[in-house]
């Protein structure tokens, strides 16, 4: 129940933070119509003729954006080392488009796309600690990568929760004592001191599927 | 705590933290301007050309640049292979391409399938070969072959509705090395895998489709396909990536954008060759029924002498009909008539969607509407322009088929379809039909006026019917700063995540296609002047 209400609140979270500032939009001009293709003038090319209102006052820039199901899936193998083994059977609910039915990459931040990207990164994550703890070397790791299993001293963790932020969100050099690092720390920290490597790694696992289900790891 | 408190406790954090990157980033949303540099530039990029977040080395040669995404990094972006496939993936998008829809690459008359006995057969040939369409071959070795190596009959049993003089013929079967997977080792029946060479009327078996009951699926059954299976599966994607294969070809090149339209050079791999060597072509340009595909591939024989399997993609000159990527297979099938591909082009690269007046369409006041729809109320709209457009396809095959007709001319009528479908005449053909003016399709004034000419020139003009020998490039001409402009447009529209705004369109829109066009119509430069902008580089 808890896990779900999460859900919704991360679902919730990506709505709100792609959604609320998109600019006012002025509904009361249909703005210019175009009656069939227009004269081949460079410069004269119309508003979108399929857009059903017009441009409204958005600010110049760039519009931040969900990931598209590609860019989500290569993403996640990028952080966590790991293909997301169901993909192809989910790639459609996920917002790829067929080419066929669908022509446009699906962006629409919605429960679907929120419940398959827990999926894909329980998925993915459990994977990437399973190989972590079978790497021969620390360097070859990709979540536990600053530190050994072993590790329990929290400014030892913290080095690799900074290493984290770098890996999923693109954070450089957070300083171990800021908010970014000090709200995931309790989580390898709190109650661990006699837990097992195992134990720890599942602690790790959390802290993996935590950022790649994280808003800002599927927008940009 | 145990695994699951763990798992929850965490995933409560991302979206409650304060000062969390979520916070940073919502604000940075809000914000009516941010540049955004560095890290996050490099993430926003790496995403946008290569489809994936930086690495951790990727992030730590930024680093060593003094955290400046300089031209240095970009250009290596735009040599990545990652960034190739974004460009496939776009101009796939733009064109539609995909041949999914089909159910299978081959008609009924090539598909395979197992049967109970577990041997491979043609299903729909049963009847052709053994003369009823419920017989398969038996379950036995055939070892008996005529001097043309056909196979002859095990026995000839007189059952009901056997086509051979009151009798049926069945034969054995024959182990095969499928192309496929040439290292195993299969029963098919032995009719279905014959591999002479001509049927009995000096007709080949092996070049293009042939139904005869003398031909068969030929060497290693590579005229055959089980349908919807990994073969035939690998085929249709390999045609349904042909498009953008062209455009990352014309692209890496830094060659003119405009070139993609209009190249004889299409790349392909070991199945689309597959396809193109042994299961397109027909025996006669009229056959009706099933899936006809017939287009002048140039060199790829020489080109492309590897097998079914493999991945590497080889560039191959095609017929001198061909026009870049509005002749590739998935082009001509996906958008299935002359009309849809003009549109699709007209939407896709002019920027220019046919849409009817503001108007409205209005309803039919006459009980013998306008047959000519580009002067029909409520068509005009659309079909004055449309009309002619689609000319420029009218030597191709349409309706899920492909190939060129080398019959169609601009207005000279085809004879076997002027004189057909009236009392004294022989039937109209399914090819006349579909192609041509016939009773059948036709009004009677047009039938009158054109009857056997291209069904895509009755209403245009001389001049305008030129279109028809000009072909698909022929869109291209006079259109070359539109499509430079329409191009800048859909790409900083993809890459801004919005539509331009009205400000945009008419200032920096037109810097964007002039920078372009000259250029040399090199797509790489028109990316990099996009991400190099500082509307790119600002965050909402």
């Amino acid at each position: 129940m808890r896990k779900r209400k999460w859900l919704m609140g991360a679902g919730s979270a990506i709505l709100l933070l792609m959604g609320a500032c998109e600019g006012s939009i002025d509904s009361g001009d249909p703005g210019p119509r175009v009656d069939g293709p227009a004269p081949n003038v460079p410069g004269t090319l119309p508003p979108r003729s399929t857009d059903p209102i017009a441009p409204g006052d958005i600010e110049p820039g760039r519009s931040v954006r969900r990931m598209t199901a590609d860019q989500f899936v290569n993403s996640l193998e990028v952080a966590t080392g790991q293909r997301w083994s169901d993909f192809d059977r989910f790639a459609g609910a996920l917002g790829r488009a067929d080419l066929q039915q669908v022509t446009e990459e699906g962006r629409a931040p919605n429960v679907t796309f929120d419940k398959l990207v827990g999926d894909a990164a329980r998925a993915t994550c459990a994977d990437a600690i399973e190989a972590d703890l079978e790497a021969e070397d620390r360097t070859s790791r990709r979540i536990v990568h600053e530190v050994e299993f072993s590790e329990r001293a929290p400014e030892a963790l913290a080095t690799n929760i900074q290493y984290l932020l770098l890996r999923f969100l693109g954070l450089p050099e957070v300083p171990v004592e800021d908010e970014r690092v000090q709200t995931w720390l309790p989580l390898v920290t709190e109650g661990t001191a006699e837990f097992t490597d195992a134990e720890m790694a599942e602690r790790w696992e959390a802290v993996c599927i935590g950022l790649a289900t994280h808003p800002d790891f599927v927008t940009y | 705590m145990n695994r699951f408190a763990a798992l929850v406790a965490a995933l409560a954090l991302t979206s409650t933290v304060p000062g969390s990157v979520s916070t940073v980033s919502a604000q940075a949303s809000c914000a009516p301007e941010e540049r955004v540099e560095g890290h996050r530039l490099l993430r926003q990029l790496s995403l946008d050309l290569l489809g994936r977040i930086p690495t951790v080395e990727e992030y730590a040669e930024l680093d060593a640049s003094g955290g400046v995404v300089d031209d240095a990094i970009l250009a290596t972006m735009l040599g990545d292979d990652d960034f190739y496939s974004q460009v496939r993936r776009y101009h796939q998008r733009l064109v539609w391409g995909s041949v999914t829809g089909l159910s299978s690459i081959a008609g009924a008359q090539r598909r395979i399938s197992r049967n109970g006995d577990g041997i491979w057969r043609n299903g729909n040939a049963r009847n052709t070969y053994r003369g009823r369409n419920d017989i398969d071959c038996d379950d036995v070795e055939q070892t008996e072959f005529d001097a043309n190596g056909r196979p002859v009959p095990l026995r000839t049993p007189a059952m009901a509705n056997c086509r051979f003089d009151g009798s049926c013929r069945i034969e054995g079967y024959v182990w095969v090395n499928p192309y496929w997977d040439p290292s195993t080792r299969i029963k098919v029946c032995a009719y279905d895998a014959q591999a002479v060479a001509e049927d009995t009327a000096g007709n080949s078996c092996t070049e293009t489709y042939n139904p005869s009951a003398q031909c068969g699926c030929g060497p290693n059954l590579r005229q055959c396909v089980q349908g919807n299976s990994a073969t035939d599966r690998a085929m249709r994607a390999a045609l349904g990536d042909e498009p953008g294969r062209i455009f990352e070809h014309i692209i890496r090149a830094d060659r003119s954008y405009l070139e993609a339209f209009t190249t004889r050079e299409t790349v392909v791999n070991g199945a689309s060759a597959h396809f193109y060597r042994h299961m397109s072509g027909v025996i006669r340009h009229n056959t009706g029924g099933g899936v006809s595909y017939e287009a002048e591939m140039g060199n790829l024989r020489t080109v492309y002498p590897n097998g079914f399997s493999s991945a590497d993609w080889r560039v191959v000159e095609r017929g001198p009909e061909h026009s870049g990527i509005l002749t590739t297979f998935a082009y001509m099938t996906r958008l299935g008539s002359n009309r849809a591909r003009a549109n699709r082009f007209y939407t896709a690269f002019l920027c220019n969607p046919f849409v009817p007046s503001s108007e409205g369409i209005p309803a039919e006041s006459d009980d013998t509407p306008d047959p000519n729809l580009r002067t029909r109320a409520g068509c005009a709209d659309c079909h004055n322009v449309l009309e002619p457009a689609a000319a420029h396809f009218a030597h191709w095959r349409d309706n899920q088929t492909f190939g060129f007709m080398d019959q169609v001319t601009p207005l000279t009528p085809l004879a076997e379809c002027s004189n057909c479908g009236v009392p004294g005449s022989p039937n109209c053909s399914a090819f006349c039909n579909a192609y041509f003016v016939t009773p059948n399709n036709s009004e009677d004034a047009t039938v009158e006026a054109a009857a056997g000419r291209s069904l895509a020139t009755v209403f245009l003009s001389d001049e305008e019917a030129e279109a028809v020998d000009t072909g698909p490039s022929g869109l291209i001409q006079g259109n070359e700063t539109r499509i430079a402009e329409c191009t800048a447009r859909t790409l900083s529209e993809e890459f801004l995540g919005r539509e331009l705004n009205e400000d945009e369109l008419l200032e920096w829109l037109p810097e964007l296609r002039d920078e372009f066009v000259a250029s040399g119509y090199n797509f790489r430069d028109l990316v990099r002047r996009l991400v190099r902008s500082d509307i790119y580089r600002r965050t909402q």
